[in-house]
């Protein structure tokens, strides 16, 4: 099984930090028993235009999960009418480990 | 302005590389980062030594691809031995690339360095990418001996990459080597390293940063181009 984890953010420090989070957490002897991620980060990704644009193109690339590394019901919504992929999470918390260990297993990798 | 990042080798490198963008970015609205981290790539000094080993091109190109659905307006690669796929994936995009081995080499020539010593892959070292540069620019190159080189391939595989503890003492033993070999400065040219760096603050005058050197690169594109 190897899945691959959509995150999309506003901040880049707060992306950049949950990413770090993920990577330190995921039990690895090489790269390659790492988590496939796609990342997008813009200031822009609270506009509908925007969010459309985005989720067709990672449906197209295959991505599997969607994590916000954002707080913004009104998009948590939205985007649950505009795509199938699974969203796994409403409320982000970068403080919240249980969150990362629950990722790393949907991904069928082991945490540390 | 989008940035994509063509991500996973290695992973750590990647989100490091990350942090230093930021660090100079400093969440400036109007640039996008787009990151395809696959670090499901084959490893690429298994390719370069030997050629039956899966070829990294592929996942490579396959980011390149996904960066263009995304219409990044440049793409990047915080991997130095990946930079042996220079020409490939050129070839195969008209996105602007920025290649961190011949950013690194500029960097050299500018600053007046005359003989360079390298911490890197043995793929990076077997596969000339940093001496074809180099000698273009009339600097000479030092690089470790077999028995450093050991030394530094365990500290990128068993330790970096594998997230085992390293010990520093063992890199600084084969900085001073290449110091005393006349190396007036040494690259970190093994984007683990700079990850290393990262975390450790190596803080060694002698050091230069070949991460860095392609975030400050990425940045100055930015200002160019607006």
């Amino acid at each position: 099984m190897n899945k691959t984890i959509g995150i999309l953010g506003t901040n880049f420090n707060l992306s950049t930090a949950f990413v770090n989070k993920i990577i330190s957490c995921t039990k690895a002897n090489t790269d390659q028993e790492h988590i496939k991620m796609n990342i997008i980060i813009s200031n822009s990704l609270l506009q509908k235009k925007k969010l459309n644009s985005i989720i067709k193109k990672l449906e197209n690339i295959n991505t599997d999960y969607l994590i916000l590394t954002f707080n913004n019901q009104e998009v948590y919504n939205y985007l649950k009418t505009i795509t199938n992929i699974p969203i796994l999470n409403n409320y982000f918390d970068l403080q919240d480990n249980s969150f990362i260990y629950k990722i790393i297993k949907l991904t069928g990798k082991e945490s540390i | 302005m989008k940035i994509g990042i063509i991500g996973g080798l290695g992973p750590l490198a990647t989100v490091k590389f990350m942090e230093m963008l930021n660090e100079r970015l400093k969440n400036d609205k109007n640039v996008e980062i787009i990151v395809i981290n696959d670090p499901t790539t084959p490893d690429r000094t298994s390719y370069i030594l030997n050629n039956k080993k899966d070829n990294p091109v592929f996942k490579i190109l396959e980011m390149v691809k996904k960066l263009e659905l995304f219409e990044c307006n440049l793409i990047v690669m915080p991997c130095n031995t990946a930079s042996y796929f220079y020409k490939e994936i050129t070839k195969n995009t008209n996105i602007p690339f920025i290649n961190i081995v011949e950013e690194t080499v500029k960097y050299l020539n500018k600053n007046n360095i005359k003989k360079i010593g390298l911490l890197a892959t043995e793929g990076t070292i077997k596969s000339y990418i940093y001496k074809e540069l180099l000698d273009l620019y009339n600097i000479d190159l030092i690089v470790p001996d077999d028995k450093d080189q050991e030394i530094v391939s365990s500290i990128i595989y068993d330790g970096i990459k594998s997230n085992k503890e390293i010990d520093l003492n063992e890199l600084y033993k084969v900085i001073n080597d290449l110091k005393n070999n006349g190396s007036e400065k040494i690259i970190l040219g093994c984007t683990e390293l700079s990850a290393l760096n990262k975390i450790y603050n190596l803080n060694n005058e002698i050091l230069i940063d070949a991460m860095e050197i392609l975030a400050d690169s990425v940045i100055k594109y930015i200002n160019h181009t607006n």
